[in-house]
């Protein structure tokens, strides 16, 4: 089957009114057709006015036929890519402009302009600034120019060896180094040279199950109970009735002493734990910038829920547009409650509780012993006092007061 | 030359319309009529359009008519159209 092609734009299209008699305008369509010109959207505008559009291409020969009839023409408008051409060149200087300006908006982001360096508080920004200019970074580089950020990263934290983490993002024109430093360990008491030399002493009543002296007299042995702050290391070697005798060296190390441990801990039987159905609703969001097109009228037909947000931005290129859509999805929770049995409830107590002691012990700590002493189930929950027999670190620094 | 043409068509058992010059009208719904092989439109205004094929002459009447397209071969009718028939030829 024939088709009819349309006119294009990319061609140029004028449309023509001309006026004469009913006849005359007949007739040059005729002749317009046999001569192979296509016209388009042909109406009467009035009985002796006709409209029609054609490529502008095949005008002038239009406009030989139109004479030809006697007919007055009129040009009504002018639409498409040569028209837009001329356009364009009469007003060169505005386009130049335009041109100018995109283009100078795509150099100048192309340049870093900005670093900031977060995080510092002991490493100095200077060296900071100038190990990244070694690494490409500076105010004044092109984007496309910085090298991996992943090297750059592993670079600089060999370089900076008081930071954990560093952390390089290109926001725009600007460089942005978040620096994470290696927490200033606090030196631990018996390295504390600020009270010059010390003796180690008891922290609490123990017994003592090992010893590790690097510097000092220790006078007391394994297997030794101790009260609570009796000397353990001495600093003073030689006599220790005659404090003048011996040299003041100060005192170095751990005293590994057991110590018990008495935990209350309480446990209610009837938990309650949230669990995911599997049925979930799903909508989706627009957004600009932070600004979230919300949809008030929605609601999950569920009453329970949790939201699962994923943002999807729109990505020209390689340049992620501040607009997109999210997808939020409702997750139907239903709560379900179960009851622990009294052995589950003393094994989840117990391991609470060696927990928590941990934590207090302190990183040369060690459980010996957990033993249950007493349990109760009372009011829905279960007590239970523990007692750990537990190793740890007695030894902490006295200073040596001299001339005592 | 009709002769054989019409020869062949018969022995290859072809569709006329796409070997020769015949009239073929399409219709849609009756807002679209397109016309193949015209040859020329006799008259026209927004109520009937008349269009020459095959030395006869076909009438199209409706309302708001509309010559969306026309080229040397095909007419595009749109419009609201309501009934076409061909006038029978005095002589």
């Amino acid at each position: 089957m024939a088709k009819i092609k349309r006119l294009r734009l990319s061609r140029g299209k004028v449309t023509l009114s001309c006026q004469g008699s009913h006849r005359a305008i007949t007739s040059f369509l005729n002749q317009a057709v046999q001569a192979h010109l296509q016209l388009e959207n042909i109406s009467w505008v009035s009985s002796d006015q006709m409209e029609f559009t054609l490529f502008l291409s095949d005008f002038y020969r239009a406009i030989k036929i139109l004479k030809k009839y006697h007919l007055r023409m009129k040009i009504v408008e002018k639409s498409g890519f040569p028209f837009w051409l001329y356009h364009m060149k009469t007003r060169k200087f505005f386009y130049l402009g335009i041109l100018l300006f995109v283009c100078l908006l795509f150099v100048f982001s192309s340049f870093i302009w900005r670093i900031d360096i977060k995080g510092t508080e002991h490493i100095s920004e200077e060296l900071v600034r100038s190990l990244l200019k070694q690494e490409g970074v500076y105010v004044g580089q092109l984007k496309y120019r910085l090298k991996d950020q992943e090297q750059i990263r592993h670079r600089l934290l060999s370089r900076i060896p008081e930071s954990v983490w560093i952390g390089i993002q290109i926001e725009g024109t600007r460089a942005l180094i978040t620096i994470v430093e290696k927490k200033q360990v606090e030196k631990s008491q018996d390295d504390l040279p600020a009270h010059g030399p010390v003796h180690l002493v008891a922290k609490k009543a123990a017994m003592i199950t090992d010893m590790k002296v690097e510097k000092g007299n220790p006078l007391v042995g394994v297997h030794d109970i101790v009260e609570k702050g009796e000397l353990l290391v001495s600093g003073i070697y030689g006599d220790l009735e005659n404090e003048t005798s011996g040299n003041i060296i100060g005192a170095k190390g751990k005293v590994f002493g057991e110590v018990w441990y008495e935990a209350d801990v309480e446990i209610p039987t009837s938990q309650t734990r949230k669990v995911f159905t599997g049925t979930s609703e799903k909508v989706i969001l627009l957004y600009f910038r932070s600004w979230t097109v919300m949809r008030p009228f929605f609601k999950p037909g569920f009453k329970n829920y949790e939201i699962l947000e994923k943002e999807r931005p729109i990505y020209l290129g390689k340049w992620k547009l501040p607009f997109g859509w999210i997808e939020r999805e409702y997750l139907q929770m239903k709560e379900t409650k179960y009851k622990l049995s009294e052995a589950e409830a003393r094994s989840i107590g117990k391991r609470k509780a060696a927990e928590e002691l941990k934590q207090t012990l302190g990183e040369d700590g060690k459980i010996l012993v957990q033993k249950v002493l007493h349990q109760r189930s009372e009011n829905g929950k279960v007590y239970l006092k523990i007692h750990f027999d537990a190793i740890e670190n007695i030894a902490v620094p006295k200073p040596i007061i001299q001339g005592e | 030359m009709g002769r054989w043409k019409n020869r062949l068509i018969q022995l290859f058992d072809l569709p006329s319309d796409v070997t020769s010059a015949e009239t073929r009208i399409e219709w849609i719904n009756n807002s679209h009529l397109q016309i193949e092989n015209h040859q020329g439109i006799q008259s026209f205004n927004a109520n009937e359009l008349k269009v020459l094929v095959k030395n006869q002459v076909l009438s199209i009447s409706g309302s708001q008519l509309h010559i969306k397209s026309i080229n040397a071969y095909i007419v595009l009718i749109t419009g609201k159209i309501d009934q076409i028939r061909y006038i029978p030829q005095r002589g």
